[in-house]
C-alpha cells in the first residue's frame, strides 16, 4: 500500500510571506489519479513542485509510505517520485536523442562509476516500446514535434520506475491527435495501478472525470474528493468565479462544461 | 568515435614528444638520440632543463584551463562561459600584481607573486561559495554576475596598483598579466600534474551527473542531481586547479574557451568524451601555442598569452557565425 500524505503544508510562493500555500492533510493512495485545478496562481504547480523536492521552501511534511520526503537524498527521492513537465517549457536538449534523453532516467540507479548497464539499457528500450516512440528514438530531441516530446518526457519519467507520476499540465498546447494519443498512455498507466498526479487547466479532461480533483483557491485547498462529487455540487464555479454551461453529448454518454461568458 | 579518440590521443602524444626539438638552433638533430642520455651538455640541459619543463607546463596549464571552461560551460548553461568568468583569476592577478608592486619577499620559499597569486585566487573562491550560500541561492544568474562584479572589482584594484607602481613595476605587472610560461623546475610540474590529474578523474566521477545538468536545473533535480551540491564541488576544485595554473603562468586567455568548444564539435556532447577530449585538446593547443610562441620571432618568446588570443579570437567569432545549436 503505497500512500502519500500531506501534512500541515505551507509553501511560501516566490519568498515573501503574504501569499502562501496551505494544506492541512490530503492522502493519496495507491493508484489512484488526482487532477489538481485552480485558477492561474493558486498554488497548483507550486504544490507540484513541492512534492518533486523542487522546492524545500516549505513547513509541514510529504510523506509516502511513512517516509519523510525531505529526509531522504535527492536520487533516493528520484527513486520514488518522477516529474513530467510542459513540453513547451523552454528546456535545453543540446544534441540528445530521444534514446540518450530517456536514458537519463535510470540515473537515480546507477553507480557512478560504472555508469549505465545492459540493464538500464534494456529498460529504456522497454519504455520506448511500451509507448509506441521507437520510430523516433534515434532522432535529435531538438527536431521532435510538442507532441511527440511530450511522449518522450513521459518515458523518461517511466524509465525512473517511481512510485508516483507527477504531470504538469502535460497535454496542455498539444493538438487533437496527440492528446487522444497521450490520453491513450495514460489509460494504460491507470490500469496499471501508477498513482499519478496531474496539474490541469482542461475540466473537460478524460481522467478528470474519472478520478479524484483536488481543486486549490489562493493557495488553499477548497475540493478534494472524487470528481462525481465536485460536479454535482456547485463548485466549478467557486473554483473559478465564472458560470458555466453544461452540455450532454448523448452519444458517448458524456457531460462537458463550457464557460459561460456573459454570465459573471 | 573510437578512430577519432585514438588518432587525437596520437597527435598529442606526439606534439608532447616533438615539441621541445623545435625551436633555436642550439639543439641539432643528433640531439634526438640523447634525449635520455643527456652526454651532450649544453644542448641537452637546454631540453632537459627547460625545453621538457616548459612543453609539459604548456600540457598540464592547458588542459587545466579547458577542463575548467568545460565545467563552467556545462554547469552555467552558457557557450561563452570561460575560465576566468569568476573572476578567480582576476582575483590571482591582483595578488600577483600586490606582490610585485610592494615587492614581497618569498612566502615560505616559493616566490612571492605566484603565491601570492594563488592565496588571492583561493579567497575569490571562498566569496564565490560563500556569497550564494548566504543569499541561500545556486542559480546561474547569481554566480555569473557575483563572477562579473568580482572580475571589475578585482580590474579596478590591479589598475590601481600599477598606476601606482612606477616604471619597472608597471612593466613586471604587464608582463605578468600578458600570461606566458617561463622556466619552470619539475617539482612545480608534479605538483600541477598530481592536482590535475586528482582533479580531472574527480570531475570524470561526476560525469553523468554533469550530462544530466545540461538539459536543465530543473530536470537534473528531479533525475536525482543534487545541483547545488555539484555546483559548489565542481566550482571549488576547478577554481583551486585554475588558481593554481593562473599563479604559475599568469592568465592565458581564450584556451579555456576554445577548447572545450573543439572538443564539443568534432565528439558531440557526452561528458563521457568531452572531459578526456578537452582535457587532450587542451594541453596540445597550449603546446602548439607556447612552440609558436618560442619560435615566432627569433630570438625572443612570445608571451604565450598573445598567442592563443590572437587565434582565439577569430574562432570565437567563426563559432558565432555558426548557428547555435550546432554547437
Amino acid at each position: 500500500m503505497r500512500t502519500l500524505q500531506l501534512k500541515n503544508l505551507k509553501i511560501n510562493f516566490s519568498g515573501n510571506n503574504s501569499f502562501c500555500l496551505n494544506i492541512d492533510d490530503i492522502t493519496i493512495d495507491r493508484g489512484e489519479f488526482v487532477s489538481i485545478i485552480g485558477q492561474n496562481g493558486s498554488g497548483k504547480s507550486t504544490l507540484l513542485k513541492a512534492i518533486a523536492g523542487l522546492t524545500e521552501n516549505y513547513s509541514g511534511e510529504i510523506i509516502l509510505n511513512k517516509i519523510d520526503l525531505k529526509k531522504i537524498s535527492r536520487s533516493e527521492l528520484a527513486k520514488k517520485i518522477a516529474y513530467v513537465p510542459q513540453s513547451s517549457r523552454n528546456i535545453s536538449f543540446f544534441n540528445f536523442t530521444v534514446f540518450e534523453y530517456v536514458l537519463t532516467g535510470r540515473f537515480p540507479y546507477i553507480n557512478k562509476l560504472a555508469g549505465y548497464t545492459k540493464k538500464d539499457n534494456d529498460i529504456v528500450r522497454e519504455t520506448i516500446s511500451y509507448l509506441n516512440i521507437e520510430k523516433y528514438s534515434e532522432r535529435k530531441i531538438s527536431t521532435l514535434s510538442g507532441g511527440e516530446l511530450q511522449k518522450v518526457l513521459i518515458a523518461a519519467a517511466l524509465a525512473q520506475q517511481s512510485e508516483v507520476l507527477l504531470f504538469d499540465e502535460i497535454s496542455a498546447f498539444l493538438d487533437y491527435r496527440h492528446k487522444i494519443e497521450l490520453d491513450k498512455i495514460l489509460q494504460k498507466l491507470i490500469e496499471r495501478d501508477e498513482t499519478i498526479i496531474s496539474v490541469t487547466h482542461d475540466i473537460n479532461d478524460t481522467f478528470l472525470k474519472t478520478g479524484k480533483i483536488l481543486a486549490l483557491k489562493s493557495g488553499n485547498k477548497i475540493f478534494f474528493d472524487d470528481a462525481k462529487f465536485f460536479f454535482d455540487s456547485d463548485e466549478l464555479k467557486r473554483v473559478y468565479d465564472v458560470k458555466f454551461l453544461k452540455f450532454f453529448v448523448e452519444e458517448i454518454k458524456s457531460e462537458f462544461y463550457l464557460p459561460h461568458k456573459d454570465e459573471n | 568515435m573510437k578512430i577519432k579518440i585514438i588518432i587525437l590521443l596520437i597527435t598529442t602524444f606526439l606534439i608532447i614528444f616533438f615539441a621541445p626539438y623545435i625551436g633555436k638552433k642550439e639543439v641539432s638533430s643528433g640531439v634526438y638520440k640523447l634525449y635520455y642520455s643527456f652526454s651532450e651538455p649544453y644542448q641537452s640541459n637546454v631540453i632537459r632543463d627547460i625545453r621538457i619543463p616548459q612543453t609539459l607546463m604548456a600540457f598540464f596549464v592547458g588542459a587545466a584551463l579547458s577542463i575548467c571552461g568545460l565545467m563552467y560551460q556545462t554547469l552555467f548553461h552558457n557557450d561563452l562561459a570561460s575560465p576566468f568568468t569568476l573572476g578567480v583569476s582576476s582575483g590571482a592577478a591582483f595578488g600577483a600584481t600586490l606582490a610585485i608592486k610592494f615587492s614581497f619577499l618569498s612566502f615560505f620559499y616559493i616566490p612571492a607573486a605566484p603565491a601570492y597569486a594563488f592565496i588571492f585566487g583561493c579567497l575569490t573562491v571562498v566569496l564565490l561559495i560563500a556569497l550564494p550560500l548566504l543569499k541561500k541561492s545556486f542559480d546561474t544568474f547569481t554566480l555569473l554576475l557575483t563572477g562579473v562584479a568580482l572580475n571589475f572589482f578585482y580590474a579596478a584594484l590591479t589598475l590601481l596598483v600599477s598606476y601606482l607602481s612606477n616604471y619597472s613595476e608597471t612593466f613586471h605587472i604587464h608582463r605578468w598579466l600578458m600570461g606566458s610560461i617561463d622556466e619552470f623546475g619539475y617539482s612545480n610540474i608534479l605538483l600541477l600534474a598530481g592536482l590535475s590529474i586528482f582533479i580531472i578523474g574527480f570531475i570524470y566521477y561526476y560525469r553523468e551527473d554533469l550530462n544530466i545538468t545540461m538539459l536543465s536545473d530543473e530536470t537534473a533535480q528531479t533525475r536525482g542531481v543534487n545541483i547545488a551540491r555539484l555546483k559548489i564541488l565542481i566550482m571549488l576544485v576547478t577554481s583551486i586547479l585554475l588558481a593554481f595554473c593562473v599563479s604559475l603562468c599568469g592568465p592565458i586567455g581564450f584556451v579555456g574557451i576554445i577548447c572545450p568548444h573543439i572538443a564539443k564539435l568534432i565528439f558531440g556532447h557526452n561528458h563521457r568524451i568531452t572531459i578526456p577530449a578537452s582535457v587532450l585538446f587542451g594541453g596540445a593547443f597550449l603546446c602548439l601555442c607556447f612552440t609558436l610562441a618560442r619560435i615566432i620571432i627569433f630570438p625572443f618568446i612570445v608571451p604565450v598569452g598573445i598567442i592563443t588570443s590572437f587565434l582565439g579570437g577569430p574562432f570565437l567569432i567563426f563559432l558565432l557565425m555558426r548557428n547555435r545549436s550546432n554547437i
